[in-house]
């Protein structure tokens, strides 16, 4: 269980550099012993490339790097053993089944438990005898985390896992995440929605530009998101005044029969003013999660 | 071997089978259509008439001795063909196995298993070993066995075995460019285009060079003649030169490997 404190997985001041591009920039990250910590930026912050690092498949420049308390070019294979791993893209020898990658992936890795490999397939819906090549791209990140979490390691490093997943799955996926932490098992994932992590991870980390803006609570992020509306009136439109009057109503642009705006906080006042009117479509997509940031840290995360 | 290490392989040779076997089909279906002629061609004056004309061209293809059996497989297959097309086929598969899967992302995951990065670099290299092997042996065999139904006088057994070979170890070191420039970093582009580059300018080494008096002493300097000779069914191979060649491959193998634990892994 989530007793010790232990970092699984620490990065202090990270820097790896592709030529002039600065991918990270004295990045710090530490993920302890049995947490789900979800990993969030906008596409092109370096998630991936922090993760590669933690595999191995990259080197940083400059900086510490450990996972289980061993730097990764020095734990080589044995330290690998104790990780999961989905890459973020997933490319798959296209000449295998299903259970022939799985398979083969199991004896690359030693002592996987095929009866376990046969229960995860089933619980994600996966049919083993199918030909990788004609797989959706949900279906190949299916086939990824059966990979990653069939030899039961320590830590999973999980690349956008759930990009792709429709919403049945993802809530098969977030189930075997907490099992997973409740087994005192430790899952790094990242992703850039929000709301694909808020479900699953106890902490998260937000970097953008390469550099860590943010570790804390999901719930200080989601709160500091705003929710951006759109409503449409079939009839007689709230005036502009009246909705800007609404607690944590805020941007407030009346077109015609369209409303626009965004809501902070509690949306209770807003729908309590919207049910007088006649709404006859309501839309309220996905807060923006570099909204959340900015707004989290404001100047701060702006300066260059 | 350990089990990860035989499982690599086996995917390497999985993912060989058919090129192997249509490279195999190609390579062994000229050498049973060459052999197949010489009944008909042998002591015609065609074929003596035609080194006679123009013995320059026909030397840059190691086909000056036609008279006989010997310097007929010589021309037809072992000074130029036959190693072209093992050496088209080493670099082909070598580099689909390593900087091409690379480029597409397909090493990735294989190197974060728990593996070293070597292994898998290393069977992919040894299936490729097998795939050369296989299609050189098959075609000793053919030769080997044609030699009485197609009266190829004078030619033996242990010879063709140890030409065919000696043009396998030629393909092999041009697999070796290949893997070496990929093991460093190369795109599958640079490593096809750089180990072709050595293919063309050992060749122009071995047989255009030496067409004049005064260049011959390049021969020397080409991967060509340290593993075919000139001649090498009619001559035999020039002795110890063959060491040379394996020693560079060596040589060319090792620092792949090396320089690929020190790089990062392309992303896809």
């Amino acid at each position: 269980m989530a007793g010790t404190t232990f970092p699984v997985i620490r990065c202090e001041r990270v820097v790896k550099r592709f030529g002039d591009v600065v991918a990270l920039d004295e990045l710090d990250v530490e993920v302890h012993d049995g947490e789900i910590v979800g990993y969030l930026g906008p596409n092109g912050a370096g998630k991936s490339t922090t993760i590669r690092i933690l595999l191995d498949l990259a080197r940083p420049d400059s900086g510490k790097v450990s996972v289980l308390g061993v730097d990764p070019r020095a734990g080589g294979p044995a330290l690998r053993r104790r990780i999961g791993y989905v890459p973020g893209e997933l490319r798959l020898d296209e000449r295998l089944t299903v259970e022939e990658t799985l398979r083969s992936w199991g004896r690359v890795r030693g002592g996987v438990d095929q009866a376990y490999v046969a229960r995860l397939c089933e619980r994600f819906d996966l049919d083993p005898g199918r030909h990788t090549r004609g797989l959706s791209s949900g279906n190949r990140r299916k086939v990824g985390v059966v990979g990653a979490f069939m030899s039961r390691p320590e830590v999973l490093i999980l690349d956008e896992p759930t990009s792709g997943l429709d919403p049945l799955v993802q809530a098969e996926f977030q189930e075997l995440v907490e099992e997973t932490r409740d087994e005192g098992r430790t899952v790094f994932l990242s992703s850039h929605v929000l709301s694909e992590v808020q479900r699953v991870a106890d902490r998260v980390v937000v970097i953008r530009d390469g550099r860590s803006l943010f570790t804390g609570a999901v719930e200080a992020l989601r709160r500091a998101a705003r929710q951006p509306f759109t409503v449409w009136f079939s009839a007689a439109v709230p005036s502009s005044e009246e909705l800007q009057a609404v607690a944590g109503v805020a941007e407030v642009d009346v077109r015609g029969n369209e409303v626009r705006g965004v809501v902070e906080g509690s949306p209770s006042p807003l729908l309590a003013l919207l049910a007088r009117y006649p709404v006859e479509h309501l839309l309220m997509p996905e807060p923006e999660l570099e909204d959340a940031f900015l707004r989290l840290y404001g100047a701060e995360a702006s300066a260059p | 071997m350990s089990e990860p290490m035989a499982e690599l392989l086996r995917r390497g040779l999985h993912a060989l089978r058919r090129s192997t076997m249509w490279w195999g089909l190609g390579i062994v279906a000229l050498t049973i259509v060459s052999v197949a002629f010489w009944p008909s061609l042998e002591g015609t004056k065609a074929l003596t008439d035609m080194v006679e004309s123009s013995k320059e061209l026909m030397e840059a293809f190691g086909a000056q001795n036609l008279a006989t059996a010997s310097g007929y497989l010589d021309g037809q297959l072992y000074a130029l063909m036959l190693p072209l097309l093992l050496s088209g086929f080493a670099i082909a598969v070598v580099t689909a196995l390593t900087s091409g899967d690379e480029d597409a992302g397909r090493l990735e995951l294989l190197e974060a298993l728990p593996v070293p990065r070597t292994t898998v670099w290393l069977t992919r290299l040894a299936a490729v070993v097998v795939g050369v092997g296989a299609i050189a042996l098959v075609t000793a065999v053919v030769v080997s066995a044609s030699i009485s139904p197609f009266s190829l006088d004078g030619v033996t057994v242990g010879r063709i075995f140890v030409a065919t070979f000696a043009c396998a170890a030629l393909a092999l070191f041009h697999a070796a460019v290949a893997y070496a420039v990929g093991g460093a970093g190369g795109s599958r582009g640079l490593s096809v285009g750089t180990s072709i580059a050595v293919l063309v300018a050992g060749y122009v080494a071995s047989y255009l060079l030496p067409l004049s008096d005064a260049l011959t002493g390049f021969r020397k300097l080409s991967p060509w003649y340290w593993a075919i000779g000139n001649q090498p069914v009619t001559e035999g191979l020039p002795g110890a030169w063959i060491v040379l060649l394996l020693g560079v491959t060596a040589a060319l193998v090792a620092f792949g490997t090396a320089a690929v634990t020190r790089r990062d892994v392309r992303s896809a």
